[in-house]
């Protein structure tokens, strides 16, 4: 790629939040385009589940790692906004997100609190990581636009993968994508890419 | 000049027309009577190049109880002299919370527009840049900061927990946040420095700001340049904001909305020491002027109304004038200065000056002498008197001010009546004839008065049982009730304070030593007595500057643990072998540590530009001869176990901003109860004295007793607890009243002359009453709670007067 396309492309990049807006502002407007994006119909088949519960194996990758670390336990969604996750390895630890709030319960490291609740509205960075995994089961579309740009490989019928960008600067710098791959209305995997070259890999699978 | 042109207009008809046989002792009156008024030219021109020449000044703490103790003096320079004092709390409020976002967008276009203005030194707007600044700062200095820093952290079994804690921490749902500094703070400094402010209260955000409380209010936080009290400095920072204001939310609202509802439902508050003094400069300002001229007006309609003479009008101004240029005169030689808020008092002076000219000419009789008159005039001006020294007796700044300006005032406004009047007026028609028509109603009104003794007498005394009886205390002594600024001006700055977790100042300890060095040294020591108060509830939390800058022999300790780069490397390699960690990826913590060694020890000004920095400027001071370091206190449950935490320990001081200016405003209030019970004692004595008739006097005395009470039960009533202010103004109430009660209390045997006074004293009641009416209407609260007092005193004085007062042989 040569000097000039790279600037035509940071130009496009810069006016990209703004062609994704209008994009889904035309969806809105023109219901007959609505039900042939792909990247609805699948928002809409994951929206139609209202609970979900699922086991997890969550691995850390990191350059500061030789091996990845490993954490598993459940997970429990339930329509609009509420998600559980509870670790059961190698420690204990709960957390409950509703709404804005969100509550975690850990065993005392390096003798912080053990029970503390965040305000999501002050915490941008956080906010958009959750939104990433409840939104989409949620299927709320206009709360992963707000954070992400929004690309989809597959479609909802048979394999997935929904790739998140983040759109605003302060995110950028820390998030580089997050990857979601799913099957029909299950979600499967959720891999956060950070910046600094971790990643993180949240495997589900459900409970009935 | 009027007065003057007065003077001869009045002198030349008079002089023209005398027979010649009395040519020598004319001429001898004539040129006394030139004389009178030259000296009276000299004296006023003389006063007025005084007064002129001093500077008005609008600073409200001249209107606030003085610094309780020698520590609080000292604090209250430095607070009104630093940092504190340029303050502007700036609030954008949304109507409703479909408008918090562009309320949001406001306030951080607004926050950016300032930041570029020469006029501000430091805006915050709570967005992440400004915090990152600050995060950075304390990331950097990490090392320093943290009381976890010890030797032991960084041997190998130091470091071998530290890096197991960092692993059980990356399992955790805390992960992602961890690792971001994980390779450069494996053993959590940053966190450790961190929860030292843990119990500070922490903004809200929303949109990427700062919020109130109730998430409707952005907030932005700016200091200007100009000093707190720097009116004209102050005043250009403000239409700063207001301009950056505007045009933010011009470039907000385009293309919104073309209509102005959306620009309606936002609205700009402003707080803080600045935008007070500049707010109640202009209220002073506004209320001087417009209810002076008001006055003026209203009185001079009434005088031209009853007594039908514009030439009496002009010579009323005589005294006036007098009066105000003396009041002035003395003001500015007592205190150097004049306060705006004396200019704004100076309009009662029309009210009472104007008396002594109705009384010189309604009651002034064929009697060339007027010996009952002038006596009369002379106890008026004792009991007036009375009341104002008992005002300065009070001791409070601005009422010693207050006091000083209108007894001086007074005094001058009678020698003017009493030596220029009777000469100029004595061509002027005889009124107490021709208003007898006009004030037939009056005397009607008079002569029935009397059948009002009893209902009157019985209504005190339930008016008494209600002020012994009342539940609620009597005596309202918070700084709030009496300070000049408006209440609604304080809960405003409480709310947007509140909103951005500063401290409210009112529970500080003081630490005083000879440099800056050493005061934090003895805020370091305060440390753990603070810690061990907090574990037991009898605090919520502190805020030690020493915290951000620790002493520099702590700094010098916390950096000596550190070990070398090399020998830190190979502890590393022997604590990670065998974990799942890779050494070679902290090289960053290592190069981080190193640095630190090289760093020499930080002050404050390593926070220069945060709103740290600013939180540390008002916490250390330094002037000549010593420094102070302030530790904030929060939610202190009770004064001893803190008081008894730090006691015995040299040049630390708890100081209770609230509680002591409270008791400091009661003893002023105690104080000016002593002078006015001395005041109203000393005034009743005069009467006795005057009137030489001890039923007269008692009924005088229960006539002023009567109104007093009666003002006191109203406004307890309708205002709630009284304040210093009104107990002085009820004192004025005793002094005003005393003169009507007098002369209604006179025995008059001749029916024309009973008329005449009762006119005249109407006619005084009248024009007083305006004036403090007038006086009532100002927004400032210390002529407010005056004028009401004084202007209801006057209406329960007269009726008291003509009912209860009145001669039995009328």
């Amino acid at each position: 790629m040569n000097a000039h396309l790279a600037r035509l492309f940071a130009v496009f990049s810069r006016h990209r939040a703004r062609t994704v807006a209008l994009v889904a502002l035309a969806h809105v407007v023109l219901p007959g385009a609505h039900a042939q994006d792909p990247v609805q119909q699948l928002l809409d088949h994951l929206g139609a589940r209202a609970e979900r519960r699922a086991s997890f194996v969550e691995r850390q990758y990191s350059p500061l790692l030789n091996a990845p670390l490993e954490a598993s336990g459940r997970l429990h969604f339930r329509a609009p906004d509420e998600v559980e996750k509870e670790t059961l390895r190698p420690r204990h630890e709960w957390l409950r997100i509703r709404g804005d709030v969100l509550t975690i319960d850990t065993p005392p490291v390096r003798g912080a609190a053990s029970t503390r609740s965040v305000r999501l509205s002050e915490q941008p960075v956080l906010s958009a990581l959750i939104a990433s995994l409840r939104a989409t089961l949620a299927g709320d579309r206009a709360t992963l636009q707000h954070y992400y740009e929004i690309t989809l490989r597959g479609d909802a019928a048979t394999r997935w993968t929904l790739t998140l960008t983040p759109i605003d600067p302060v995110l950028q710098a820390a998030i580089d994508r997050i990857e979601m791959r799913g099957r029909g209305d299950q979600v499967e995997q959720v891999m956060i890419l950070s910046r600094a070259g971790d990643r993180s890999e949240l495997s589900m699978t459900p409970v009935p | 000049m009027t007065p003057i042109d007065t003077h001869t207009e009045a002198e030349a008809p008079r002089e023209l027309p005398q027979p010649a046989p009395h040519a020598p002792s004319q001429r001898r009156r004539r040129i006394k009577t030139a004389l009178s008024w030259l000296i009276w030219v000299l004296l006023l021109t003389c006063c007025g190049w005084i007064a002129n020449r001093t500077a008005v000044v609008t600073d409200i703490t001249g209107f606030l109880p003085g610094p309780a103790t020698r520590a609080q003096a000292l604090l209250a320079t430095q607070l009104r002299d630093g940092v504190a004092a340029r303050l502007v709390l700036i609030g954008v409020q949304a109507e409703s919370d479909d408008q918090v976002a562009l309320a949001a967008q406001v306030a951080q276009r607004l926050a950016g527009a300032l930041a570029a203005n020469s006029l501000f030194a430091l805006v915050a707007d709570g967005s992440d840049a400004g915090l990152a600044r600050e995060r950075d700062r304390l990331f950097a200095a990490r090392y320093l900061l943290s009381p976890a820093v010890r030797a032991e952290s960084f041997t190998v079994e130091g470091l071998r927990a530290r890096f197991a804690e960092l692993e059980q921490a990356l399992q955790s749902a805390a992960a992602p946040l961890i690792l971001a500094s994980a390779a450069r703070d494996p053993s959590g400094e940053f966190t450790a420095v961190l929860a030292q402010f843990a119990d500070r209260p922490q903004p809200l955000r929303r949109h990427g700001v700062w919020f109130s409380a109730d998430g409707r209010t952005a907030l932005v936080l700016a200091q200007t340049l100009a000093r707190g009290f720097d009116g004209e400095r102050q005043a250009a920072a403000l239409r700063a904001i207001d301009q950056a204001y505007a045009a933010a939310l011009a470039a907000s609202t385009r293309g919104v909305s073309p209509d102005a509802t959306v620009t309606r439902a936002l609205q700009l508050h402003l707080a803080g020491p600045g935008v007070f003094a500049v707010q109640s400069r202009d209220a002073i300002e506004r209320d001087a002027q417009h209810l002076s001229i008001l006055a003026a007006v209203l009185i001079a309609a009434l005088l031209l109304w009853a007594l039908r003479s514009p030439r009496f009008l002009a010579l009323a101004i005589v005294p006036v004038v007098s009066g105000v240029a003396a009041g002035l005169a003395a003001a500015a030689l007592a205190f150097g200065a004049i306060h705006a808020i004396t200019l704004g008092f100076g309009l009662t002076l029309i009210g009472e000056a104007v008396d002594y000219a109705i009384y010189v000419q309604v009651q002034r009789t064929a009697d060339a002498n007027n010996t009952r008159l002038w006596r009369a005039l002379w106890v008026a001006v004792l009991t007036s008197s009375a009341g104002f020294v008992a005002m300065m007796a009070s001791g409070f700044q601005g009422l010693v001010e207050l006091g000083l300006f209108s007894l001086a005032g007074i005094v001058a406004a009678a020698l003017a009546a009493r030596f220029l009047l009777p000469a100029a007026a004595r061509d002027l028609p005889d009124v107490s004839l021709g208003q007898r028509e006009r004030f037939a109603w009056l005397q009607r009104l008079c002569d029935l008065a009397p059948i009002a003794r009893w209902p009157l007498l019985a209504a005190a005394v339930l008016a008494l049982a209600f002020l012994a009886m009342h539940a609620a205390p009597l005596w309202n002594d918070e700084l709030g009730a009496i300070s000049p600024l408006a209440r609604s001006a304080g809960e405003l700055d409480g709310k947007l304070r509140g909103g951005l977790g500063l401290p409210d100042l009112r529970w500080l300890i003081a630490v005083d030593a000879p440099d800056l060095a050493t005061a934090l040294i003895g805020a370091e020591a305060l440390e753990p007595a603070l810690d061990a108060l907090r574990a037991r509830g009898d605090l919520a939390g502190f805020d030690s500057p020493a915290r951000l800058v620790p002493s520099e022999n702590t700094q010098r300790a916390r950096r000596d643990a550190l070990p070398a780069a090399e020998e830190l490397q190979a502890r590393l390699a022997v604590a990670l072998r065998g974990t799942n960690f890779r050494v070679a990826a902290f090289a960053p913590f290592v190069a981080d540590v190193e640095q630190t060694r090289r760093m020499a020890p930080l002050d404050a000004s390593y926070y220069a530009g945060t709103m740290l920095g600013q939180t540390l400027a008002n916490q250390l001071q330094t002037y000549a001869g010593g420094a102070t370091a302030l530790i904030t206190l929060r939610g202190v449950r009770a004064r001893a176990p803190v008081a008894r935490a730090i006691a015995a320990r040299a040049g630390v001081t708890l100081l209770d901003m609230k509680g002591d200016v409270e008791d400091l405003i009661s003893s002023y209030r105690q104080r000016a109860l002593w002078a006015a019970l001395l005041g109203a004692v000393a005034i009743v004595a005069l009467l006795a004295w005057r009137v030489g008739e001890t039923r007269a006097t008692l009924r005088i005395a229960a006539a002023l007793g009567a109104a007093v009470v009666l003002t006191a039960a109203t406004l307890l009533a309708t205002t709630g607890p009284l304040t210093l202010f009104h107990l002085v103004a009820l004192l004025l109430v005793v002094g005003v009243g005393s003169n009507y009660a007098l002369f209604f209390g006179m025995s008059v045997p001749d029916p024309k002359e009973r008329a005449a006074v009762r006119v005249s004293v109407f006619l005084c009641a009248a024009a007083t009453g305006v004036a403090f009416a007038l006086l009532a209407a100002s927004s400032t609260p210390v002529l407010h709670m005056i004028g009401g007092t004084v202007a209801l005193g006057t209406f329960y004085s007269f009726i008291t007067s003509a009912s209860l007062a009145a001669s039995a042989t009328s």
